[in-house]
C-alpha cells in the first residue's frame, strides 16, 4: 500500500470512528475534531492526486462489485470538500453547543460527509448510486431531527420530492451506461447511435441538473437550505450541489463523451436561465439564508456557462480554449464551495447573536461582531466579484471564455456566446447590486432591534473558521494561475498552459491579480496613514424635521424597489393594502407585498394539478378488495404470457 | 414428471377452487404439496443434499403450513356462512377458461417437459383465480398456496434443480408470507368478526 493510499484510508477510518463517536460519547468536540482530522486527510489525499501523484485505487468499472479510487477529478472535489468542511466542522462545535439532539446531528453531519466522499470516489454503479441516495436523505434527516414544525416538514417534503423524481434521470443514466459498458470504456457508447447518447444525457441533465439546482430544476434548492442547520446549509450548497455538478461532468466530458453541439447550446441556455434568474429573485428575499440559496443557484449557473463554453469550443477543435472554460468552471466550483460556506456559517453565528436572519430586522453587526462581521464582509465581496477577490477570478475567466465563443467563427455558436457573456456581465453587475444591499442591511446602520443591540462576537474557534474561508476568498483571488494548469489537465482533452500566480490567457489580456491585491493593500494603507487620528463622527440623518424611527430607515424592498418597478413583468408582484375604518374614519393601513416564484405558479403548480388530476383517476382503481387487486394481478400475468407468446417481449 | 402426478396436482387444485369447507381445502392443498414433494424426492434421488432439501420442503409445505392453517381456522370459527361470490358452476368454467388461457398462452421455456410447464403455468393462474373468486381470508391463503405449488413445480421441473439456496429461501419467503397472512387472518376476524374480505371494503375512505 502507498502512502498516499494509507492516508486516504487513515482519513476514511478516523471519519468514519468520528461519526459512530456520538454514539458512545455525550462530548461532540472529539467526534467533530475526529472527522475534520479524518476529512483533512482525505482531502490532502485528493490533492496530492490532482497535483501530480499517482492515481489512488481501481479504475472506473461497468460491473455491480463495489470499487473506490481517486483520480484528479476526484482529488479537486475531495480537496474542496476538505476545504470547507473542516471550517464548518470546527464552527459546529459551538453552533451546536446547548442545541438538543446536538449528538444526533454531529453523527449526521459525519453520515453527510461520507456520503459526499462516496458519491467521488465511487468506481462503479452501485457504490455511487448507494452513496447518491444516502447523500439525498442524510441532510432531510439533518433537517428534522433539528426543526420539525410544519413549515419545515413542507420544506423537507418538497426538497425530497424533487429530488428523487429528478433522481430516477440519475439511476437511468448510471445504469444505462454501466449496461453499455461505458464507464470503463467511454467509446463503447459510441458504437450504439447517437439516440442513446442523447437520452443518456438528457437524463443526467435532468437527474443531476436537479440537484445541482440549475433552473427550472430548482425548486427544493430555496426551501430546503434556509431551513437547515447553518453548518449543513454551508455543506448543502457549499459541496452537495456541487457534488451534482461532479456527475454532470463526468457523463459529459468523460462516460457519453463527445457531446454533440446542442448539448453546449443547453447547458450554455441553463446556465443563462440560472445564472440571471438565481441572481434576480436573490435579490428580492429578505430572508439571508433564503437569499443566500438563491445566490447559490446564480452561482451554479455561472458554472454552467463554463462548462457550455468548454463544450461549444471543443464542438469547434479549439481545445486550448476548452480546457480554459473548463477550468474556469471548476474554478468557480471551489470559489462558490469557499464563499458560500462562509456566508451561511456567519449566517448561523448571525442567527444565535441576532436571533433573526430577516435583512429589515438586522443592522448594524460589523461594530457589534466586528471579525464575523468582517468575515461576512470579505465573503460578500467575493461572491459579487469584486476584484481581487476569489469570485473574480473565477468570473473573468469565464467571461473571457465566453468572449472567445462569441469571437468563433460559426455564427450560431457565436451568438450564443455573445448572449452568455452579456448574460455574465448582467449577473455580475446584480450581484453587487445584491450584496451591496445585504452588507448594508446587516452589517451597517443603527441596530433595528433590541436583541441586535445586544449581539456579542462569536466564539473564538468559530472566529478563527469564518477567518480562515476569508482568508481562502483572498488567497484564491490572488493566486489563481497556480491552479489553473492542474485544472486544465482535467480537461478531457488536456492542455497546459505556463501561468504564474496571475491570470495569463493567450489572445486576450491578463489579469494581475497579486498586483491587484497588492495595490489594494497598499492603497488601504495609505489611506489609513492618511487619516490620521480622525475618527467617523456620527450625526442624525436629516428627515424633513421628522424624529428618526427604525421605520424610516433603509429596508430590503425599497434598496430593491427601482429594480422592481423596472422589471415587473417579470417579477409579477403582489400587493395589497387594507385601510381599517371606524365611523367612516381611516384608523390604520396594513401593506403586504409579495414576490410570486414564477416557476412555482407557470411551471410547477401545472405539472402538481396534472398530477393530482391523474392521481384521481388511478384512484377508481383502488376499489379497497382484496380480489379486485388479484384480478389485476391475473390480467397482468395474462398479459404478459400473451406478450412472450407472440414474441413481443422475451 | 409422470402424467398422473400433474393431472392430480391440477385436479387437486380445481377441488381448492369449488370446495366449500376451509377444512377440506387445507387438506387438498395439502395433498397436492405432497404430490408435489414426493415428485421432487424421486427427481433427487441420487443427490443427497437435493434430496435432503426436498425433504424439508415438503414437510413444510404438506404438513408445517396446512398445520398452520388448520390453527388459524379453529381460531377464527365463522359464525355463519360466507355468501359465495359466485355459484360452483361459474367458477368452474371461469377458472377452467382461465387456465386454458394461460396454458395456451404460455411459450416453450426450455425445461424439456412441456406438459410441467403447462401445468405450473395452470396451478399458477388457477391459485390467483382462487384468491379471486373466494372470499374467505383462508381460502384466498389457499389461493396463494396453489399458485406457489405452480411455482415449485416449474423450480423442480428445472434440469438438475435449482441452486439449494434459492429453494431454502423461497421456502422462507413463503413461510413469512403465509405466517403474515394467517395473523392477518385472525386479526380481520377479530376486528369484523368474520373472515369475509369483502367486509375490508369498509375502510376504504
Amino acid at each position: 500500500m502507498s502512502v498516499l493510499e494509507s492516508i486516504a484510508l487513515l482519513g476514511a477510518t478516523l471519519l468514519v470512528v468520528g461519526t459512530v463517536f456520538p454514539a458512545i460519547s455525550r462530548n461532540p468536540t472529539v467526534a467533530l475534531t475526529l472527522q475534520a482530522a479524518g476529512i483533512a486527510l482525505i482531502g490532502s489525499g485528493g490533492a496530492l492526486v490532482l497535483f501530480g501523484a499517482p492515481l489512488i485505487g481501481a479504475e472506473f468499472r461497468s460491473s455491480l462489485d463495489p470499487a473506490l479510487g481517486i483520480d484528479g477529478l476526484t482529488g479537486f472535489f475531495l480537496a474542496t470538500l476538505a476545504l470547507v468542511a473542516v471550517p464548518a466542522l470546527i464552527f459546529s462545535r459551538d453552533y451546536l453547543a446547548g442545541v438538543k439532539r446536538s449528538r444526533a446531528l454531529v453523527a449526521l453531519c459525519g453520515l453527510f460527509l461520507i456520503s459526499l466522499v462516496g458519491v467521488v470516489v465511487a468506481r462503479d454503479p452501485s457504490l455511487f448510486l448507494a452513496s447518491w441516495e444516502l447523500m439525498t436523505l442524510v441532510p432531510a434527516t439533518a433537517i428534522l431531527v433539528r426543526r420539525s414544525d410544519a413549515t419545515v416538514r413542507r420544506a423537507v417534503y418538497v426538497y425530497l420530492a424533487v429530488t428523487h423524481l429528478g433522481g430516477v434521470g440519475v439511476w437511468i443514466c448510471v445504469l444505462a451506461l454501466a449496461h453499455y459498458g461505458a464507464l470503463d470504456n467511454p467509446a463503447a457508447l459510441a458504437a450504439h447511435g447517437s439516440a442513446l447518447q442523447a437520452f443518456i444525457i438528457a437524463a443526467a441533465i435532468v437527474g443531476f441538473g436537479t440537484k445541482a439546482g440549475l433552473m427550472p430544476l430548482h425548486s427544493w434548492l430555496p426551501r430546503a437550505h434556509p431551513v437547515a442547520p447553518s453548518h449543513i446549509s454551508a455543506l448543502m450548497s457549499g459541496v452537495m450541489i456541487k457534488v451534482a455538478l461532479y456527475g454532470l461532468i463526468r457523463v459529459l466530458f468523460e462516460w457519453a463523451a463527445p457531446p454533440p453541439l446542442w448539448v453546449g447550446f443547453v447547458i450554455l441556455g441553463l446556465g443563462l436561465l440560472s445564472s440571471l434568474g438565481g441572481v434576480l429573485y436573490a435579490l428580492m428575499q429578505r430572508d439571508l439564508k433564503r437569499l443566500l440559496a438563491f445566490s447559490s443557484i446564480e452561482n451554479v449557473g455561472i458554472v454552467a456557462l463554463g462548462l457550455g463554453a468548454s463544450i461549444l469550443f471543443s464542438s469547434q477543435g479549439d481545445t486550448t480554449w476548452a480546457a480554459i472554460a473548463f477550468a474556469a468552471a471548476l474554478l468557480h466550483i471551489v470559489n462558490h464551495a469557499v464563499f458560500k460556506t462562509l456566508l451561511f456559517l456567519v449566517a448561523g453565528a448571525f442567527e444565535r447573536a441576532a436571533g433573526s436572519l430577516d435583512l429589515d430586522q438586522i443592522g448594524g453587526l460589523l461594530r457589534r461582531m466586528p471579525w464575523t462581521g468582517g468575515a461576512f464582509l470579505v465573503g460578500s465581496m467575493a461572491i459579487a466579484g469584486v476584484p481581487p477577490l476569489n469570485g473574480f477570478a473565477s468570473e473573468w475567466l469565464t467571461l473571457q471564455a465566453l468572449i472567445h465563443v462569441a469571437l468563433g467563427p460559426s455564427l450560431g455558436i457565436g451568438v450564443a456566446g455573445a448572449v452568455g457573456a452579456a448574460a455574465l456581465a448582467a449577473t455580475a453587475a446584480l450581484a453587487v447590486f445584491c450584496f451591496v444591499k445585504v452588507v448594508g442591511l446587516v452589517l451597517l446602520g443603527p441596530a433595528r432591534r433590541v436583541e441586535v443591540e445586544t449581539a456579542v462576537e462569536a466564539p473564538p474557534a468559530t472566529r478563527g473558521a469564518l477567518v480562515f474561508l476569508a482568508g481562502c476568498c483572498v488567497a484564491l483571488g490572488a493566486i489563481p494561475g497556480l491552479l489553473i494548469p492542474s485544472l486544465m489537465e482535467l480537461a478531457p482533452q488536456p492542455r497546459t498552459l505556463a501561468n504564474g500566480p496571475g491570470l495569463a490567457i493567450p489572445g486576450t489580456g491578463s489579469l494581475p491579480s497579486p498586483w491587484l491585491l497588492f495595490g489594494l493593500l497598499a492603497l488601504t494603507g495609505l489611506l489609513w496613514r492618511l487619516r490620521g487620528s480622525k475618527r467617523s463622527a456620527p450625526v442624525p440623518s436629516w428627515a424633513c424635521g421628522q424624529r428618526i424611527e427604525p421605520s424610516l430607515s433603509w429596508r430590503s424592498a425599497g434598496f430593491t424597489k427601482p429594480l422592481r418597478l423596472t422589471l415587473e413583468a417579470v417579477f409579477r408582484p403582489q400587493r395589497e393594502i387594507v385601510a381599517i375604518r371606524e365611523h367612516g374614519q381611516l384608523q390604520s393601513l396594513r401593506y403586504r407585498s409579495e414576490i410570486p416564484h414564477l416557476f412555482d405558479t407557470l411551471l410547477y403548480r401545472p405539472i402538481q394539478r396534472g398530477a393530482l388530476r391523474g392521481a384521481l383517476i388511478a384512484r377508481r382503481l383502488q376499489s379497497g378488495s382484496v380480489r379486485a387487486y388479484a384480478a389485476y394481478l391475473l390480467a397482468l400475468l395474462l398479459a404478459l404470457l400473451v406478450l412472450a407468446r407472440i414474441g413481443a417481449i422475451g | 414428471m409422470s402424467p398422473a402426478a400433474i393431472t392430480a396436482l391440477v385436479v387437486l387444485g380445481f377441488a381448492v377452487m369449488l370446495v366449500r369447507r376451509r377444512s377440506l381445502a387445507t387438506l387438498l392443498v395439502s395433498a397436492q404439496a405432497m404430490v408435489l414433494g414426493i415428485a421432487a424426492l424421486s427427481l433427487a434421488r441420487g443427490r443427497p443434499a437435493d434430496f435432503l432439501v426436498a425433504a424439508i420442503i415438503l414437510l413444510v409445505r404438506a404438513v408445517a403450513l396446512p398445520a398452520l392453517l388448520t390453527f388459524t381456522r379453529r381460531r377464527t370459527p365463522e359464525p355463519y356462512l360466507v355468501i359465495p361470490a359466485t355459484t360452483v358452476l361459474v367458477r368452474l368454467v371461469l377458472a377452467a377458461t382461465v387456465v386454458l388461457i394461460a396454458a395456451a398462452s404460455i411459450p416453450p421455456l426450455g425445461l424439456g417437459d412441456r406438459p410441467a410447464e403447462h401445468a405450473a403455468v395452470a396451478l399458477l393462474s388457477l391459485g390467483i383465480a382462487i384468491v379471486i373468486m373466494r372470499r374467505p381470508a383462508l381460502l384466498q391463503v389457499l389461493g396463494i398456496l396453489v399458485a406457489e405449488n405452480g411455482i415449485y413445480l416449474l423450480a423442480i421441473s428445472v434440469p438438475g434443480g435449482l441452486p439449494f439456496v434459492i429453494e431454502l429461501g423461497v421456502l422462507f419467503d413463503l413461510v413469512l408470507v403465509v405466517t403474515v397472512a394467517a395473523a392477518f387472518t385472525h386479526k380481520i376476524h377479530g376486528e369484523v368478526g368474520s373472515g369475509d374480505t369483502d367486509l375490508l371494503r369498509a375502510l376504504r375512505d
